[in-house]
C-alpha cells in the first residue's frame, strides 16, 4: 500500500474516530443539560402541585385540585403509604414505578426521586419525579412528562451530526489525499531520477526544489553525494586508463623488440642479445609497476597499526641506499631524534625509502642530502635535497599517481610516477601526511608527519 | 621513403628503427614534441609516426600544431597506449590519418605504413610509370609485364621517383630521401643507382631521364629525343 494512501487513510481514521468522540460527548452532554432542564422544571412543577393539594386537603377542596392541575400539562399521581393509587390525571393511572430497596428508603425519607421508566408499548418515555407530600404523611406526590422535547432536539442533532461527520471526513479525506500526494510528488520524482542514474550518465542530478523543507534537503543531500560518487568513479576510471598506458608501453617496447628481431632468420648473437636485454629491461619495470599497482590497492584496505622507532628505519634506509648515494658522492646528513611512531615498520621504511629515493635521483653529483626527525606532537621526518626542486606549477600535482614531473620526463629519470602517490597514501592510512615544498635555497623538502605510538 | 618517428620509449625506439630501416625506410628520430615538431617543419617527411604522451609538447598538439602550420599533406600515424572510443577521436580530429594502438605487431605498423604511403600517392598497391610497375607489396618490378628483381635500395630509389612522376627531383632531394647518411655532393652514388635502375627497367632510356643541371625525371611517356 503506497504511503499517500496510507496517510490518507490513517488520517481519515483519527478523524473519524475524534468527530465521533466529540460527537458523542456533544450529544449527550446537550441530552444531560435538556434533562437537567427538564427536571429542574419538573421540581418546579412538584412543588407548586404539593403545594396546591396541601392547601385544598386542608380546606377539603380536592375537587379543586383536580381541575387545577388536570389543566397543566404534565400527568399526575398521588399514591398512599402503601403505594396504592389514590388520584391522578385522566386517560390512565400510572403504575407505582418500580424502586430499589434503597430507592424507596431514600423516599421515605424525604427525598425527591428522577425516574426514567421503560417505555410501554407504542408509547413515549417519560420523565417522572417522585416525592412524599409531606414528610410523616405516607403520600407520595408523582409527576411525570414526556420526553417529547429533548428527543425532537436529539434526533435532530443526531442527524446533523453524522452528516456533517461524513462531510468533514470526505472533505479531509480528499484533503489529506491531495496535501499527501503534493509532498510526496518529489520522491517519485527523486526516484525517477535516480533510475536514470548509472555509469554512463553520471552527471544527472535531481532537480532541487526552492523549499527549503525535508524533500528539498533530501535532494540536495542526494546530490551532492551523487557528486561525490561521480568523482569517485571519475578518479577510479583515470587510474584505470593511467594504468593501462602504463602497462602497455613497457609490452609494447617488449613486442616490437621481439618481433623486429625475428623478421629475419640470420640474426647475429649480438642482435639476439640485444633484444633479450631490452625485454629483460621492460619485464623489470613491468614486475615493479605491478608491484607499486597491487601496493596501491592493498593500501587502500585498513591497515593495522603498528609500531617502530623512526631512527632505526632512518638508518636502515640509509644503509640501503649507500651504494647509489656513494655512486653520486653524495653527502648524507643524518639528524633524527628517538621517538616512537604508530605505523608498521614496513610501510614506513617504504615511505622513507621512496623520498630518499628521489633525493638521491634528483641531486646533483657531489651534493648533499639531509634527513631530520623531530617529535612534539606529532613525529615529523623531513628529507632534503639540493636538486633542481619542483617547478611551482607542479607542486600540487606531484601527489597523483603516475604524475611525472617535467623533471623526471625530461631528464629521463627512471620511475612509474606511482612513488609518491603511493607514500602519501601509506602516510595518510597511518594518520599522518605527507607534504612537499621548495626549499628556501634550493631543492625540493619533502615533510612525512605521523602520530606518535601510544605507551611505551 | 623518409619517416619521422617521434617517440620517447627508448628501447621502442631502437627497434622500431632497426625494423624500418630493414625494410628500406630512411628513419629520423625526435624524443620529444617540441624537437618532433621542429624537425617535421623543417624538413619534407613521406611519413610522421607520432607518440601521443611526449615530454615537453604532447602528440596530439604537435599533430595540430603541423597541420596548422601547413604540413597538411604529410601523413601521420598516431601510435599510443590509449584505445578508448574518445581518445581515437580526438587522435583523429587533431590531424592523425591513422591510430595504432600500443602494443602493436610490427607487420601491422609495416601494413598501415604502407597504406597511408598508398593514400597519399593515390595509387593501388602498384605503381605504374608507362610499362614500369613496381608492386609495393612484394618490392617487386616489373617491365611490360616481365618481373625484374630489384635490391632494396634500387627499390627505394625506384618508389621515390615513382610516386612523382614527371616531377624533376633534385640529387639531395632524392638523397634525402633513400639515403640514410649524407654523403659527398661529388659522389656519383646516386648516378650509379640510376644507371642500374635504367639498364634493368628501361635499356632505351626513354623513361628515366637526366635533366642537366638540375636532376633526373620519370617519364610517364616515353621521351622524344629532346633530353638525354
Amino acid at each position: 500500500m503506497s504511503l499517500r494512501v496510507r496517510l490518507s487513510l490513517w488520517y481519515s481514521l483519527i478523524l473519524f474516530v475524534s468527530l465521533l468522540a466529540a460527537g458523542s460527548s456533544g450529544y449527550w452532554r446537550i441530552q444531560h443539560v435538556l434533562m437537567k432542564q427538564m427536571d429542574h422544571d419538573l421540581s418546579d412543577d412538584l412543588k407548586l402541585v404539593r403545594k396546591i393539594y396541601v392547601e385544598e386537603k386542608q380546606e377539603n377542596q380536592l375537587e379543586q385540585f383536580k381541575l387545577t392541575v388536570d389543566n397543566m400539562d404534565f400527568r399526575y399521581a398521588i399514591f398512599g403509604a402503601g403505594h396504592e393509587f389514590l388520584t391522578g390525571s385522566e386517560g390512565g393511572r400510572i403504575p407505582f414505578p418500580r424502586l430499589t430497596a434503597e430507592e424507596l428508603d431514600r423516599l421515605k425519607n424525604g427525598a425527591t426521586l428522577y425516574e426514567t421508566p421503560e417505555p410501554e408499548r407504542d408509547r413515549m418515555p417519560v420523565r417522572q419525579i417522585l416525592s412524599p407530600v409531606e414528610p410523616g404523611s405516607g403520600e407520595i406526590l408523582l409527576l411525570s412528562e414526556p420526553m417529547e422535547r429533548i428527543d425532537y432536539v436529539m434526533v435532530r442533532l443526531k442527524a446533523v451530526s453524522l452528516v456533517l461527520i461524513c462531510l468533514f471526513l470526505i472533505l479531509s479525506a480528499a484533503g489529506g489525499w491531495w496535501m499527501a500526494g503534493n509532498a510526496l510528488a518529489p520522491i517519485d520524482e527523486i526516484v525517477r531520477t535516480a533510475r536514470q542514474i548509472q555509469e554512463s550518465k553520471m552527471s544527472l542530478r535531481i532537480p532541487p526544489r526552492e523549499l527549503r523543507d525535508e524533500t528539498g534537503r533530501l535532494i540536495e543531500t542526494l546530490n551532492s553525494m551523487l557528486d561525490r560518487i561521480e568523482s569517485s568513479f571519475n578518479q577510479i576510471r583515470r587510474f584505470t586508463q593511467d594504468a593501462a598506458h602504463e602497462l602497455r608501453t613497457p609490452l609494447s617496447s617488449i613486442l616490437s623488440a621481439v618481433d623486429v628481431t625475428l623478421r629475419r632468420k640470420d640474426r647475429t648473437p649480438e642482435e639476439y642479445r640485444e633484444a633479450l636485454e631490452a625485454v629483460r629491461g621492460e619485464t623489470i619495470r613491468l614486475q615493479k609497476l605491478a608491484e607499486d599497482l597491487l601496493t596501491i590497492a592493498r593500501t587502500e584496505q585498513a591497515a593495522e597499526r603498528g609500531r617502530v622507532e623512526a631512527a632505526g628505519a632512518c638508518d636502515r634506509v640509509v644503509k640501503d641506499l649507500s651504494p647509489q648515494m656513494e655512486a653520486k658522492q653524495l653527502n648524507c646528513e643524518i639528524r633524527v631524534e628517538p621517538g616512537a611512531v604508530s605505523i608498521q615498520e614496513e610501510a614506513l621504511v617504504r615511505v622513507i625509502r621512496n623520498l630518499l629515493d628521489n633525493a638521491v635521483k634528483f641531486s646533483p653529483a657531489g651534493g648533499t642530502v639531509q634527513i631530520t626527525g623531530s617529535k612534539n606532537d606529532a613525529y615529523t621526518i623531513e628529507v632534503k635535497d639540493d636538486g633542481p626542486g619542483i617547478p611551482n606549477g607542479e607542486l600540487p600535482n606531484i601527489f597523483e599517481r603516475f604524475y611525472r614531473g617535467s623533471n623526471a620526463r625530461n631528464n629521463d629519470v627512471p620511475g612509474s610516477g606511482l612513488g609518491l602517490a603511493i607514500a602519501q597514501a601509506i602516510a595518510r592510512q597511518a594518520g599522518g601526511d605527507l607534504t612537499a615544498e621548495n626549499s628556501p635555497g634550493s631543492g625540493a623538502l619533502f615533510r612525512l608527519r605521523l602520530p606518535l605510538a601510544a605507551g611505551r | 621513403m623518409r619517416l619521422l618517428l617521434i617517440e620517447d620509449e627508448k628501447r621502442l625506439v631502437a627497434f622500431l628503427r632497426k625494423g624500418l630501416r630493414e625494410e628500406s625506410y630512411v628513419v629520423d628520430v625526435a624524443t620529444n614534441g617540441k624537437e618532433g615538431l621542429e624537425m617535421a617543419m623543417s624538413a619534407e617527411y613521406d611519413l610522421v609516426i607520432l607518440d601521443i604522451a611526449l615530454p615537453v609538447m604532447d602528440g596530439l598538439t604537435v599533430c595540430r600544431t603541423m597541420r596548422e602550420r601547413g604540413k597538411s599533406a604529410t601523413p601521420v600515424l598516431m601510435l599510443t597506449a590509449r584505445d578508448r572510443v574518445e581518445d581515437r577521436v580526438t587522435g583523429l580530429d587533431a590531424g592523425a590519418d591513422d591510430y595504432l594502438v600500443k602494443p602493436f605487431e610490427f607487420d601491422e605498423l609495416l601494413a598501415r605504413i604502407r597504406a597511408l604511403l598508398r593514400r597519399r600517392a593515390a595509387g593501388g598497391e602498384e605503381l605504374v610509370c608507362g610499362p614500369i610497375g613496381l608492386n609495393l607489396k612484394t618490392h617487386k618490378a616489373s617491365r611490360d609485364g616481365h618481373a625484374v628483381e630489384l635490391t632494396a635500395r634500387e627499390y627505394s630509389l625506384l618508389e621515390f621517383l615513382m610516386r612523382r612522376p614527371d616531377e624533376v627531383i633534385t640529387r639531395s632531394r632524392i638523397a634525402d630521401h633513400v639515403w640514410e647518411f649524407p654523403f659527398d655532393s661529388e659522389s656519383n652514388v646516386i648516378d650509379v643507382f640510376i644507371n642500374r635502375l635504367r639498364s634493368k627497367l628501361d635499356p632505351k632510356r626513354e623513361y628515366l631521364s637526366t635533366v642537366r643541371g638540375e636532376g633526373y625525371r620519370l617519364r610517364s611517356k616515353p621521351a622524344m629525343g629532346d633530353d638525354e
